[in-house]
């Protein structure tokens, strides 16, 4: 039960994206196209699964021990660019096409706060091994459902009559503003914190 | 003392796990990259400038591999890299003649006087929308230096009369200050070519000299003197069309004194210089005495042609 709130709070009422403004840039960047949002959002799956169960780990077995958690910031900062290097390396090489796609954004997951913040919450609220796995999972599929359905909205305004100043960027973040008010909706879920 | 030692060889630790960790990875997921593109990207500038056209550094050499960009179409690199781009990817290259931006304006405000004072932004393009800048003539150089920002090389610099110069040897020849010059006043010109027009005003003789003194008024005396002057409308240009840079004494001839001489004179000096002004013209003037005689003598006999005092076949370096 317990398990099944984790999932829902990380992926509706506490989205990342929508929410928390974590992970900003690649919403904004990557979600011009539904395929690459997709393939984005598999990539910070990956990052964000194996982020946290390592940063978790770190924490609670070097960390704590040794009473320098105060290094948690840089040592997490540390294993989560790895971890996306090593995914960039994957991707490569298992589907260049996905790595033209994804372009900058790849490496710039490095600096996607929204992978930082799921392992400094991880560790902030004391989830055990098997909540930080939920956690990770539902943050990661909110990222994914935040942008996936940006990516639908804007590839259905591509076809919309905008008007000459709203075009681009500006219809973009208002759509995206828009959008977070509606996610605002499902803070009813919640239960009271 | 321990602990500050815990903490270093904790992040040490980590640092070297995570190291390791992209080594093995960097093995299993090694992918087949082209050599060459490695020795492209260690070739060219990395100045990222765009003046390729392609995104970016990395995006040319790409496109270098792929086939769909010139050799030579990266200006910074110039003739050297087109040479090392044709030995890398084994193919016959032409190098292509360097070229750099110039000012082609030399009215600052003691030539074109300013007609209006102007306290918007500092940017050519605010002024020169806002009925056509403060500048009595609406062609000529605003000086506020948009080209300046656009120029990612330093190459740019504001005279002390209001105009700015580009240093050839610094302009690698990227065209973003042609992008950036609301009035279109700079453009491209062969390295080695000494003489130009310096002025772009394509008015009528009477309307030119109203607003500057060092307007071309297209009287075409120039073109007497040499048939690589040509003329769009009642204006003069150096034709590009040649091998050799243009002799210089065409710049003698010019009665308003727009035609600048490289080889004479520094750009700064010709752009801001009252001396430099004083001398052109004393020079001009012996100049023109000279070939009243030489004329005057070829009615009796044909005369050796009459050498300027400097003569056309020297080939010194250019010295702007």
């Amino acid at each position: 039960m317990n398990i099944l709130i984790i999932v829902l709070m990380a992926m509706l009422t506490e989205n990342f994206v929508l929410s928390k403004f974590l992970g900003i840039c690649p919403f904004l960047g990557v979600s011009r196209r539904i395929s690459t949002a997709l393939g984005m959002s598999m990539a910070v799956l990956f990052v964000m699964l194996v982020a946290s169960l390592l940063t978790y780990a770190i924490h609670i077995h070097i960390l704590l021990p040794l009473d320098v958690s105060y290094l948690q910031t840089i040592v997490f900062i540390l294993v989560i660019a790895s971890t996306v290097q090593l995914t960039e390396m994957a991707i490569q090489k298992l589907s260049p096409g996905l790595y033209d796609a994804l372009g900058i954004f790849l490496p710039l997951i490095t600096t996607n706060c929204a992978v930082l913040g799921i392992a400094v919450l991880n560790v902030d609220r004391g989830y055990h091994l098997l909540e930080v796995l939920f956690f990770a999972l539902g943050a990661a599929a909110g990222f994914g459902l935040a942008l996936l359905l940006f990516a639908g909205l804007r590839e259905t305004m591509e076809t919309a009559d905008i008007p000459k100043s709203f075009q681009g960027a500006a219809i973009a973040l208002v759509t995206a503003g828009i959008l977070s008010l509606a996610f605002m909706g499902f803070s009813g879920l919640a239960p009271t914190s | 003392m321990t602990s500050m030692l815990i903490a270093i060889s904790v992040l040490c630790g980590i640092g070297l796990a995570m190291a390791l960790l992209l080594a093995v990875g960097k093995r299993a997921f090694a992918v087949e990259v082209d050599p060459r593109f490695e020795q492209l990207m260690d070739v060219i500038p990395g100045a990222n400038c765009g003046g390729c056209g392609l995104p970016g550094c990395s995006g040319y050499a790409s496109a270098l591999l792929a086939g769909t960009a010139a050799p030579d179409a990266c200006p910074p690199g110039g003739a050297e890299l087109t040479m090392e781009i044709g030995r890398i990817l084994g193919m016959e290259v032409t190098v292509r003649e360097p070229e750099v931006a110039l000012v082609r304006c030399a009215g600052g405000n003691s030539e074109s006087p300013i007609r209006a004072r102007y306290d918007g932004i500092d940017d050519c393009r605010a002024a020169h929308a806002l009925a056509g800048g403060f500048k009595s003539c609406t062609h000529g150089c605003l000086g506020l230096g948009s080209c300046i920002a656009a120029c990612t090389f330093n190459a740019i610099e504001r005279t002390a009369n209001g105009l700015v110069r580009i240093d050839p040897e610094r302009c690698t020849g990227c065209r973003n200050c042609i992008a950036a010059c609301p009035r279109h006043i700079i453009a491209m010109v062969p390295k080695k070519e000494v003489v130009h027009v310096l002025c772009i005003n394509p008015d009528k003789a009477k309307d030119v000299k109203a607003v500057c003194t060092v307007g071309c008024t297209g009287c075409k005396i120039c073109g007497k003197q040499s048939p690589r002057m040509v003329f769009d409308g009642a204006l003069a240009r150096v034709s590009t069309d040649a091998n050799d840079p243009l002799d210089p004494s065409v710049a003698l001839s010019c009665p308003q004194g727009s035609i600048y001489d490289a080889r004479e004179y520094r750009l700064s000096d010709w752009l801001s210089s009252a001396d430099t002004r004083k001398h052109f013209e004393e020079r001009a003037a012996a100049w023109k005495e000279a070939e009243k005689a030489r004329k005057a003598g070829a009615r009796k006999e044909k005369p050796p042609k009459k050498d300027d005092d400097q003569p056309a076949s020297s080939q010194q370096e250019v010295t702007p």
